[in-house]
């Protein structure tokens, strides 16, 4: 995931996943909530899964 | 010294190996645990040799492919993950006791076994195992070279066999991934076991598994694996499925390294090289009285190994005399190869396995040769 955000300039960093929204360790991808729609296309194209997209205030 | 034991684990690694392994222990934090710039530089570098292997194999995609910590591991896993009370499994005479003892111990579980027996010169005949399928038979799981005679195993035939039986196909590579072509989606192979340490080129202590997609293995070891922290049961997703603790981020540095030195390289160049100095050997010493050389070398597909006995002498004798006198390492015994010992009758004195890399010399053969001349004529 990070790679393909990089090629895309997709803004942000891989984050540990906020504790309120799972409480299971792990990593995610943190970027601007305007990236969202733009972001989860790239993915989808890249064949990447996510288990979620959420929105939060870090 | 003279290094002919490359089967037991090549000596010489690539320079790029070594300063990546280096830079790993200096660097790199612990891999899936946390956000920080050091663990996911490691998150970071076994990704990336997940990625490596799998197109080195031709897996479907990175995730196919787990860690362990040699192929021992990755076998005891493939074994005993997918195997069951009823079962019956098919290998060969070939094996090694890493494929061997995991078997007998689900035998012992109420698995039911078959050995398909080799021929003389230690080969496997592919029609003879298809003839060993039952109704309940559930996996084959073999060798693809054999690690006393050097000989490989047609495992795109037994591939193909399994595959039109519906049967699991798993396959021991321990002495032929890193030298010998393996593509596991065209020879149908559902499990492949691999050590980073032999023909990889990578550290000891290295290894993997790559799982086919839809094929399930249940975990041989639970527990940290970063991620599903609150639940009791350990992810089911692989790679982490078949990974568990804190994995061997330098060593896995290394192998990253490894594989990018065997493409660069050629496999192809590498395996043509050590089959050279491979001949050079074998053919200086087959006319020396007293020697006799076990396996198959009318064809060349085939591992860089050549193993034999002098005339009057246990092998760890030869062995002992050609350490110590000549300063050439090599392994006598058994090799952890009963079976392949009962069918070549050498099980009282076991054999004296040379065995080659690209980085040996001709120079050092021809000493070797000179060195099994002397002690043959004082036997």
């Amino acid at each position: 995931m990070e790679r393909v955000c990089r090629e895309h300039n997709i803004p942000g960093r891989l984050i540990p996943v906020p504790h309120f929204l799972s409480a299971g360790c792990g990593l995610a991808w943190c970027a601007p909530p305007e990236y969202r729609g733009v972001l989860q296309n790239i993915l989808s194209d890249a064949g990447i899964c996510c288990e979620a997209v959420q929105e939060c205030l870090i | 010294m003279i290094y002919f034991d490359n089967a037991a684990t090549t000596l010489q690694k690539p320079d790029p190996v070594i300063q990546a392994a280096v830079c790993a222990i200096r660097s790199l934090g612990n891999a899936g645990r946390g956000g920080h710039e050091a663990t996911l530089a490691a998150s970071r570098v076994l990704y990336e040799t997940r990625e490596k292997l799998a197109a080195f194999f031709h897996a479907e995609s990175a995730s196919r492919i787990a860690f362990t910590s040699n192929s021992t591991e990755a076998l005891n896993i493939a074994i005993k993950g997918t195997l069951k009370e009823g079962d019956h499994v098919i290998t060969t005479q070939l094996e090694h006791n890493s494929l061997l003892r995991p078997l007998y111990e689900m035998e012992e579980r109420g698995v039911q076994l078959s050995i398909v027996p080799c021929d003389a010169s230690g080969r496997i005949d592919p029609a003879e195992l298809a003839r060993s399928i039952r109704k309940n038979t559930k996996a084959v799981f073999c060798t693809h070279g054999s690690n006393v005679t050097g000989n490989l195993v047609d495992i795109a035939a037994i591939g193909k066999i399994s595959r039109e039986n519906g049967l699991l196909f798993g396959v021991d590579a321990s002495q032929t991934a890193g030298t010998i072509p393996i593509d596991v989606q065209n020879m149908n192979i559902d499990i492949l076991c691999f050590t980073g340490h032999k023909g990889m080129l990578g550290l000891q202590g290295t290894g993997g598994i790559y799982v086919h997609d839809g094929v399930s293995v249940r975990p041989l070891k639970t527990g940290g694996s970063g991620v599903q922290s609150y639940e009791h049961r350990h992810p089911a997703q692989m790679p982490e499925a078949l990974e568990a603790g804190t994995p061997n981020g330098p060593g896995i540095a290394g192998l990253n390294a490894a594989v990018t030195y065997l493409l660069e390289t050629g496999i192809d160049v590498i395996h043509t090289r050590e089959l050279a100095l491979m001949h050079r050997f074998y053919n200086g010493i087959r006319v020396i009285p007293g020697i006799t050389v076990y396996g198959d070398f009318s064809a060349d597909d085939r591992c860089p190994i050549v193993s034999l006995n002098v005339s009057g002498y246990d092998s760890s004798e030869v062995s002992d005399e050609l350490s110590c006198t000549y300063q050439i390492a090599t392994r006598p015994g058994a090799h952890c190869a009963p079976l392949m010992h009962e069918a070549l009758g050498t099980v009282s004195r076991g054999a004296v396995r040379f065995s080659f890399s690209h980085y040996n010399t001709e120079k050092e053969v021809d000493f070797a040769i000179s060195a099994l001349r002397e002690i043959a004529q004082e036997s």
